[in-house]
C-alpha cells in the first residue's frame, strides 16, 4: 500500500467519517455557508466566541461533498478552538494544507481549502473586517 | 454502482457512474494514482445534475487508443476505491 493510501485511509478517511465538531450553534456570534461550484462541496460553518469576544470557543461545521472538503474542514475546527478571531482571520493556508498532509492537485486543493475559505468569511464579517481578496471568489452564501 | 445514460444499444463509448457514498472526485483521485484519467464531478452541466439528482458523477471515455485491458483496469480501479472507503 503508498504511502498516499496510507494518509487518505488514517487521517482524511478518519475525520471524513468521524467528523469532529459536526453541527450547527444555536445562536452564533459568526456563520457562513459557502460551496465550490466546481464539484458541489458544500460547507456551513457556525463560531462562538468566550467572554473577551475574540477566542474561538466553539466552532461547529455542516456540510456535504468529497472526503478532502469534508475532512479538512473537521481539521480545521481542530485547529481554530481556543485562537483568536484575528489569528485565524489570516492563518495561512499552509497551516491546514500541512494538517491535510497529503498532496493534492490543484482541483483537490479548491477543495481542501473550502472549509477554512468559509470560516475566514464568517470571522470577516463578524469583525467588520475586508476579507482578503485571495479569499474572494468562493460562491459564499 | 449506478450507471446514467441510455441503454447499451444506444450507447457511444462513454460510462457515467456513481459509486454509492463515493464523492466523484475521491473516486477519480484513486483512479489517478493508477493512472486511469477519468472525469469527474460536474462536466460543466449543473442542470442535468439537479435533474438527475446528484451531485456529480464519474466519466469514463472510450476511444480509438484504449485497449480492452484497460477497461478492466479501470474496474479494478474502482473495487480498489470502494475496498478503501468501507
Amino acid at each position: 500500500m503508498s504511502e498516499f493510501e496510507d494518509m487518505y485511509r488514517e487521517v482524511i478517511l478518519d475525520h471524513y467519517k468521524n467528523p469532529r465538531n459536526y453541527g450547527s450553534l444555536e445562536e452564533p456570534h459568526a456563520h457562513a455557508e459557502g460551496q465550490n461550484p466546481l464539484c458541489g462541496d458544500e460547507v456551513a460553518i457556525s463560531v462562538r466566541f468566550g467572554g473577551d469576544g475574540e477566542t474561538i470557543e466553539d466552532v461547529r461545521f455542516e456540510g456535504r461533498g468529497c472526503a478532502i472538503s469534508q475532512a479538512a474542514t473537521s481539521m480545521l475546527t481542530d485547529l481554530v478552538k481556543g485562537r483568536k478571531a484575528a489569528d485565524v482571520a489570516t492563518l495561512p493556508k499552509e497551516e491546514l494544507l500541512e494538517e491535510v498532509g497529503i498532496q493534492l492537485t490543484p482541483i483537490r486543493l479548491k477543495c481542501a481549502i473550502l472549509g477554512l475559505g468559509v470560516l475566514k468569511v464568517a470571522l470577516h464579517r463578524a469583525k467588520g473586517t475586508p476579507l482578503p481578496d485571495e479569499w474572494q471568489g468562493l460562491d459564499f452564501a | 454502482m449506478t450507471l446514467y445514460g441510455p441503454p447499451p444499444d444506444r450507447r457511444a463509448g462513454i460510462v457515467s457512474f456513481n459509486v454509492e457514498g463515493i464523492h466523484p472526485h475521491d473516486v477519480a483521485q484513486f483512479l489517478d494514482r493508477d493512472a486511469i484519467a477519468i472525469r469527474a464531478a460536474h462536466h460543466c452541466c449543473q442542470p442535468l445534475m439537479r435533474r438527475l439528482h446528484v451531485d456529480a458523477t464519474n466519466r469514463a471515455s472510450f476511444y480509438l487508443y484504449n485497449v480492452p485491458e484497460e477497461v478492466d483496469r479501470l474496474a479494478a480501479g474502482v473495487r480498489h476505491v470502494i475496498e478503501v472507503f468501507a
